[in-house]
C-alpha cells in the first residue's frame, strides 16, 4: 500500500517534470501581459490577443516583437516545405542505401555503415564554413534548396541505421518468392518488401521531418531573408530583441511547437518502437 | 545484436576476379542503390571536412579577403596559447558532464518509474515525446521566460533561497540569470530538460527486454528489492547507458540552438561552450582560418572521446557475450 502511493507520487512528480516548462508556455501564450507578471499559472482573463500578432497585426504594427511576428506565417510555410522535401529524400535515399547495405552481401558493407555513421560524428560547426561557402558558391544561398540538402546529410545516416536494422527482420523468402512469380528485383522492393516495412519507414520519415523542423545552426546560416527562412529561425530572433513580452514569445513558442508535438502524438508509436528497436535489437 | 539474421546471404568473401556475374551484379546495384546517399555526404560533409583542414593551415580573415597565406599550424598555436580556447573546453566539459550524468540518472529513474504497472502509463509515457519535439531554440526561448524576470521558476527559486536564508542565517542573493554559475546551470538543466525523452525511450525499451522469468526466479529466492536491481536490471542496462552516454556527450558538445536563445554565450562569458565559441570567431571576428581550426579541435575531441566509449562498450558487450 505504501508501495503503491510512493510509485504514484513519484510518476506525478516525474510527469511534472516533463510537462511544466511546456505547459507554463501555453498558458501564458493566454494571458494579458499584466496577468503573466502575477503568480499566476492558469489564466484567468485567457486572450487571443498574443496570438494575433502573429495572424492579423492590423493597428498594432508599432508593438515591439510585431516585425519578427509577422514573419511566422511565412516561416512555417518555409518549414514545411523544407521538412516535408528532407522526409522525402530521407525515405527515399535512405531506403535504397538501407536496403543494400541489408540485403546485399558485399565487400564494401562495414565501410559504408561506418562512412555513414562517422559523418555524424563531425559537429556542425565543424563544417559551417566550408559548407556555407560551397553553398554560396553555388548560389544556393537563401533558397530551401540549401537547408533542404543540408538536412538530409544528417538526418540521412541515422535513417540509413534506423532502416537498415529494419530490413534485416523481413524474411529473405518473401522477396525470393515475389522474384519466383516474376518479379523484377525493383519489384520485389516496390510491392513485397516496402509494404512489410512501413512502421520503420513511417518512424524514420516523423524522425527526419521533426529533425528538420528543429534544426537551427544552418538554418540559420543559409537563409537571410524571410524568402526561405524556417521558423526556428525567425523565432530566434526573439531572443535578441530584448522588450518583447514574454506573452508574446510564449504564443510564437507554441505556434513553432504545435506541428511537431501533434506528429509526434499521433506517430508516437512508431517513434517510441523505431528508437527502441534501434538500440535493442 | 541480439536477434539473429536471417536474412543475411551467406556468402563467403571472394576476390574480384572469381566473382560470378550474378555477384558482381549484385554489388553493382548494391552501390546503386546507395550512390545518392553516399553522393550528397560526400559533397557536404567529406569536402567540406576537407575545405576546412585546407584553410585552418592559412591565415583567413573576411576582413582582409585577399590575404590567404599559409601558416601551418600557426593557427592552431594561436589557439592552443589563448584564453579564449581553454575557457571554453573548461565550460564545455562542465557542461556535458553533468549533463550527461544528470541525463542519465533523470531518464533511468523515469524509465524505471514507467516500466511498473499504474493507471494512465501511457498517457504519461506519451508525454514523454513533448521535450523530445520541442526544437532546442524554443527550448532557450521557453527557460529564459521561465527563469527570467517573471518567470515561474525564477519566483520560485527566489522563494527557494529566501527559505533557504532564514533557516540557515546566510544572506545570499539570487540574481536569476544574471548571475554567471545560474546561467550556467540553468543551460543544463534546459538541455538536461530536452534530451531526457530520448534517453528515457531507450532505457523503456531495454527494461522491456529483460526477460520476468529473471525476476521471478530471484524473487523465490528471497531477493531484495536493491539486489535485484544490482544483479539482474543493471548488466541489462549496461549496453543501453553507454549508447545514450556517447551520444549524450556528443549532444553535450554540440550544444548551440540553446546557448544562442538562452544566454548568447552571457553573462560575460559564463556560458562560451566550445560551439558557440567557434561560431563567434567565424562570424564575429570573421577569422575564418582560425574558426576552422577551431572546429578541427572540437572535431578531435569528439572523436577522441567517442573512440574511448566505443572501446569501452566493445569490452563490455565482449564480456557480456
Amino acid at each position: 500500500m505504501i508501495k503503491r502511493t510512493v510509485l504514484y507520487a513519484l510518476v506525478i512528480l516525474a510527469t511534472l517534470y516533463i510537462v511544466t516548462p511546456f505547459l507554463w508556455v501555453v498558458s501564458v501564450s493566454f494571458m494579458h501581459e499584466r496577468e503573466a507578471n502575477q503568480r499566476h499559472w492558469i489564466p484567468r482573463e485567457a486572450t487571443l490577443e498574443n496570438y494575433e500578432m502573429y495572424f492579423a497585426t492590423q493597428g498594432r504594427s508599432a508593438e515591439i516583437g510585431a516585425a519578427t511576428a509577422r514573419q511566422f506565417p511565412r516561416a512555417i510555410i518555409n518549414s514545411l516545405i523544407i521538412g516535408s522535401s528532407v522526409m522525402f529524400i530521407n525515405l527515399l535515399f535512405g531506403s535504397m542505401a538501407a536496403y543494400a547495405l541489408a540485403r546485399v552481401n558485399f565487400g564494401g558493407n562495414l565501410l559504408l555503415l561506418l562512412f555513414y555513421i562517422g559523418s555524424r560524428s563531425v559537429p556542425g560547426v565543424a563544417i559551417m564554413i566550408p559548407m556555407y561557402l560551397v553553398i554560396r558558391s553555388y548560389g544556393l544561398l537563401d533558397t530551401h534548396l540549401a537547408v533542404i540538402l543540408a538536412h538530409s546529410t544528417f538526418t540521412l545516416p541515422f535513417t540509413i541505421w534506423i532502416l537498415k536494422g529494419y530490413f534485416q527482420t523481413v524474411p529473405l523468402d518473401l522477396e525470393r518468392a515475389a522474384r519466383v512469380d516474376g518479379c523484377t528485383r525493383l519489384g520485389a522492393l516496390f510491392r513485397v518488401f516496402l509494404p512489410l516495412t512501413a512502421p520503420g519507414m513511417i518512424a524514420v520519415g516523423i524522425f527526419s521531418f521533426i529533425a528538420s523542423w528543429g534544426e537551427f545552426l544552418f538554418a540559420l546560416l543559409f537563409t537571410s531573408t524571410i524568402f526561405s527562412k524556417p521558423v526556428t529561425v525567425v523565432a530566434s530572433d526573439f531572443a535578441q530583441e530584448l522588450q518583447v513580452p514574454f506573452t508574446i514569445v510564449a504564443a510564437g513558442g507554441v505556434l513553432v511547437i504545435l506541428l511537431p508535438i501533434i506528429l509526434a502524438f499521433i506517430f508516437q508509436r512508431f517513434i517510441i518502437h523505431g528508437i527502441g528497436g534501434a538500440v535493442t535489437g | 545484436m541480439n536477434k539473429p539474421k536471417q536474412s543475411e546471404p551467406i556468402e563467403a568473401r571472394k576476390t574480384t576476379a572469381r566473382l560470378t556475374s550474378k555477384e558482381r551484379g549484385d554489388r553493382a546495384f548494391a552501390y546503386l542503390l546507395n550512390a545518392p546517399a553516399i553522393a550528397l555526404i560526400l559533397a557536404l560533409i567529406a569536402y567540406p571536412v576537407g575545405v576546412s583542414l585546407w584553410m585552418s593551415l592559412h591565415r583567413y580573415n573576411l576582413r582582409r579577403p585577399e590575404q590567404f597565406d599559409f601558416i601551418g599550424l600557426g593557427n592552431y598555436i594561436n589557439i592552443l596559447t589563448s584564453y579564449d580556447f581553454w575557457h571554453s573546453l573548461q565550460i564545455s566539459l562542465y557542461f556535458t558532464a553533468l549533463s550527461v550524468v544528470l541525463g542519465i540518472v533523470i531518464s533511468l529513474g523515469i524509465a524505471l518509474l514507467f516500466n511498473e504497472e499504474f493507471a494512465g502509463r501511457g498517457v504519461v509515457r506519451s508525454l514523454l515525446l513533448i521535450p523530445w519535439a520541442v526544437p532546442g531554440v524554443v527550448n532557450g526561448l521557453m527557460w529564459v521566460g521561465l527563469l527570467g524576470a517573471h518567470g515561474a521558476f525564477n519566483e520560485m527559486m527566489g522563494d527557494c533561497v529566501n527559505l533557504f536564508n532564514r533557516l540557515t542565517g546566510l544572506e545570499i542573493s539570487y540574481f536569476g540569470m544574471a548571475s554567471p554559475v545560474v546561467a550556467l546551470n540553468a543551460a543544463i538543466a534546459a538541455h538536461v530538460w530536452k534530451s531526457v525523452p530520448f534517453a528515457c525511450i531507450i532505457f523503456l525499451a531495454s527494461l522491456q527486454a529483460i526477460p520476468a522469468e529473471q525476476y521471478r526466479a530471484a524473487r523465490v529466492d528471497g531477493a531484495s528489492v536493491w539486489n535485484r536491481f544490482r544483479h539482474i536490471t543493471l548488466p541489462w542496462l549496461l549496453h543501453p547507458i553507454m549508447v545514450v552516454a556517447i551520444f549524450e556527450t556528443m549532444n553535450g558538445f554540440r550544444a548551440f540552438d540553446l546557448i544562442y536563445t538562452l544566454t548568447a554565450g552571457g553573462p560575460g562569458d559564463a556560458t562560451y561552450v566550445i560551439a558557440w565559441q567557434t561560431y563567434k570567431e567565424a562570424f564575429a571576428r570573421l577569422n575564418f582560418g582560425g574558426a576552422n581550426a577551431y572546429s578541427y579541435l572540437i572535431t578531435l575531441i569528439t572523436m577522441g572521446l567517442a573512440i574511448v566509449y566505443i572501446r569501452l562498450l566493445y569490452r563490455r558487450g565482449a564480456v557480456q557475450g
